[in-house]
């Protein structure tokens, strides 16, 4: 079982649609494939249409006394299930704090998972906290989208800082632009300088799209309505070097 | 879950008592050809699942699931994948391959479905059941239960974490008249009306030897079982379908050849005559095969521990032994279909349905079994305690190969005439000798696979089909299998001293030991 995380400290670059969008692809290739949506605000639930409660809240599962495979929802599309936010998990750092190695909680929970699924894609809140260093911790790689922005810049000196910091040596970094206007010359301009700059920024960009924003109107992933726009494309590459990046 | 449709229930009345408590969006009706598949030996069915290839217009997906639930476990674009390797995504392959390991899927049997879907939404419009009815006609693997149609049903399959709305829409549709429920899935349904019984295949002799029974009638049996195994196998094998054809045929092979050494006392000297050369030939041209067969299945398991330079380069070697494994099929092929072994098969089951008579003195045929079987087996123990004894780390390899040898021949026996004993008691004394001939037999293998390594890599300096890399990378290979087999040899001291342990084999001499007569010449065990 792979463990993945949509992850950047900043909020709105599209992590919740590049969650949802790979994990539907990944299902879709055959993978048993489980999405944890930890964002208290839901966004990955509300797109795969279910309810956001997990009985007992994020209190009780961090402390071990409920069964994760117990809320886990199976969503409309085979080979993918959810397990679904909950208003409290944005209480999940304190819930965290209270436990010993609240690092390492979070790879204990997803332990008993390994014989159900083969991919996990775990949803995170942004920026850097208890939670995230827990997603470190359980994840194999990290799929960062980057809006092309100067600031962008400074953001993933912080995300490598940190890696290097606290060890994560095995931790992969897969960066990849997000929300990318190619009409802008900045965009294209910092791009090529990010890019050179990383190595682990992947080939594949995605566009800024009215029709990744229509996700929340049909409450799909976008593949499921729109296989052929050009963001579906671009996830779909994205996921081609996801999975060769995953299982290499 | 599955109700079938009988009377006046029919898509409309069935949808419409469903949008009383769901939201039902019905999909497009489909016709699905199915074709069923499981392992030679039943391992899906087994384990509570089956195969599916379903064809639909231009597509075609294979899907593996639970039998009773219909529950998908995994599912991949194009045809049925007919070993775990061929399927995909990775992940998939390696779950598949847990169980049906290194087996077959073949078709089972066929169908043609018309199903109507629904998807039972909750007031989000959430898929929470998944509802189907379905009309099936059989087109079976044989052609005469073809054309017969199943009673219409009604299929509900729960998504994960809606069990509550399952249940809801269980008590809808048991609520109605004209349904009834049923446990049974389509599969078994083909299978019924195409006459073939589940799990109708084993490589276990699984026979009742009544008690008391004249020794020659229990062997004779034992054997009759074992010639049905071989011709169970001997299809597969010759058509080299998967590896355990050829392994349960020989193993059939094996143990009838031990049967007429080891209880020759029971069985006339002109039919030891006539079959014993006959299974001798059939053992030697089965073993090249089988042998190259194992190499090949512990190939991926032997290079593992190498570095992934020293893999690439020992590639050329796989795929010498696969050209090698390839020539010695055709040639067990061509002997086991030629007339000698057809000729032997007729002669045994003649010789095996009519009484055993002898006029020798030392015939025992007609000796209560236990009294003959009691005293052999212990008379074969005796020899392996006597020879694992003798064993000191400087033995060669060939006093290990013999001393599992005579834990294999102990192991038949035990297992031919199982039923005349406590199963508990017998089967506790088979698990402590199955713990020391596991690690005899992996010393033997890789004995005999780093020897082999040599021979394979003159041949193929021969053949010029191995650059210099690919031979060091065989001295790599034989070196880590040198390194194993020290580490096997360090074991069997342990091992045999579980296995000779005082209690162990007091427990032998308490099951085996007989009242009844014991040839002057064999005497005692004094164990």
């Amino acid at each position: 079982m792979k463990v993945i995380a949509t992850y950047n400290i900043k909020g709105g670059v599209g992590k919740t649609a590049a969650a949802v969008n790979l994990a539907w692809l990944a299902g879709r290739s055959g993978l048993r494939t489980l999405v944890w949506d930890l964002d208290p605000q839901g966004a990955a639930t509300f797109y795969f249409r279910v309810q956001p409660k997990v009985r007992g809240g994020g209190s009780k599962l961090m402390k071990g006394s409920s069964r994760i495979r117990d809320f886990i929802k199976g969503t409309d599309y085979e080979n993918l299930d959810l397990m679904p936010a909950d208003f409290s998990y944005r209480n999940l750092d304190i819930h965290l704090d209270q436990k010993k190695n609240p690092t390492k909680r979070l790879k204990k929970l997803l332990a008993p998972l390994k014989a159900d699924y083969d991919l996990v894609v775990l949803d995170c809140p942004p920026s850097i906290s208890l939670v995230s260093e827990s997603v470190f911790f359980a994840a194999d790689a990290l799929a960062v989208p980057v809006i092309p922005t100067t600031l962008s810049q400074r953001t993933l000196e912080q995300l490598f800082g940190f890696r290097s910091e606290r060890k994560l040596t095995g931790l992969k970094l897969l960066i990849f632009f997000s929300l990318v206007d190619r009409r802008k010359k900045l965009h294209h301009e910092l791009m090529d300088e990010i890019a050179g700059r990383y190595p682990e920024v992947m080939k594949t960009y995605i566009p800024n799209a009215s029709q990744v924003e229509r996700m929340g109107v049909f409450k799909k992933p976008i593949g499921d309505f729109a296989g052929s726009c050009d963001a579906a494309q671009a996830y779909e590459e994205l996921w081609a070097e996801v999975k060769t990046a995953l299982w290499r | 879950m599955k109700f079938l449709l009988e009377g006046q229930a029919d898509r409309t009345t069935i949808f419409a008592e469903l949008a009383q408590r769901f939201t039902v969006r019905p999909g497009k009706p489909r016709t699905i050809e199915r074709t069923f598949f499981d392992t030679f030996d039943w391992r899906l069915y087994s384990a509570g699942q089956r195969a599916e290839e379903a064809r639909e217009a231009e597509s075609v997906q294979a899907e593996w699931m639970e039998n009773a639930t219909g529950s998908v476990l995994g599912r991949m674009n194009g045809p049925m994948g007919r070993m775990a390797r061929d399927w995909h995504p990775a992940p998939l392959a390696e779950a598949l391959a847990r169980i049906i390991k290194m087996r077959a899927l073949l078709p089972l049997a066929k169908i043609t479905t018309t199903r109507w879907p629904a998807d039972l939404l909750d007031e989000r419009e959430k898929t929470v059941v998944r509802a189907s009815i379905e009309i099936s006609t059989t087109g079976s693997i044989s052609p005469e239960a073809a054309g017969r149609a199943l009673p219409p049903a009604v299929v509900l399959s729960a998504v994960r974490g809606y069990h509550t709305e399952l249940e809801k829409a269980i008590a809808v549709l048991a609520g109605m008249s004209g349904l009834t429920r049923v446990q049974h899935s389509t599969l078994d349904q083909v299978l019924a009306i195409d006459g073939r019984t589940p799990l109708d295949y084993s490589s276990k002799i699984n026979v009742r030897l009544p008690h008391g029974a004249p020794c020659e009638e229990a062997v004779r049996t034992v054997l009759a079982r074992l010639v049905e195994i071989m011709a169970a196998n001997h299809k597969g094998t010759v058509a080299d379908v998967d590896t355990e054809f050829l392994h349960d045929f020989r193993v059939a092979v094996r143990r009838t050849r031990s049967m007429l050494g080891q209880m020759k006392a029971a069985i006339p000297a002109s039919i030891l005559k006539q079959f014993r050369p006959e299974f001798d030939w059939l053992g030697a041209v089965t073993g090249p095969t089988r042998d190259l067969d194992v190499y090949v299945l512990k190939f991926d398991d032997y290079s593992a521990p190498l570095n992934e330079a020293v893999r690439r380069d020992l590639a050329p070697l796989r795929k010498h032994i696969l050209r090698r494994q390839h020539q010695e099929q055709l040639t067990l092929s061509r002997a086991i279909s030629a007339q000698r072994y057809q000729a032997l098969i007729v002669d045994w089951e003649k010789v095996l349905r009519s009484t055993w008579k002898s006029g020798a003195q030392s015939f025992r045929g007609d000796d209560p079994v236990e009294a003959v079987v009691g005293q052999r087996i212990l008379k074969i123990l005796k020899r392996a305690l006597r020879q694992g004894r003798a064993l000191t780390d400087d033995s060669p390899a060939s006093a290990v190969h013999e001393l599992r040898i005579t834990c294999k021949k102990l192991r038949y026996m035990m297992e031919f005439f199982k039923s005349l004993y406590p199963a508990a008691e017998i089967d506790e004394l088979t698990g402590a000798l199955k713990e020391l001939q596991d690690n005899l037999g992996d010393f033997q293998d890789y004995e005999v696979h780093r020897t082999e390594l040599y021979r394979f890599a003159e041949e193929m300096a021969a053949h010029k089909t191995a650059r210099p890399r690919t031979l060091l990378a065989i001295g790599q290979l034989a070196e880590s299998l040198a390194v194993r087999q020290r580490l096997a040899r360090a074991d069997i001291g342990r091992r045999f001293a579980g296995f000779a342990a005082k209690n162990n084999i007091e427990r032998f001499r308490t099951l085996f030991k007989t009242a009844e007569r014991i040839a002057p010449d064999e005497g005692d065990c004094n164990l």
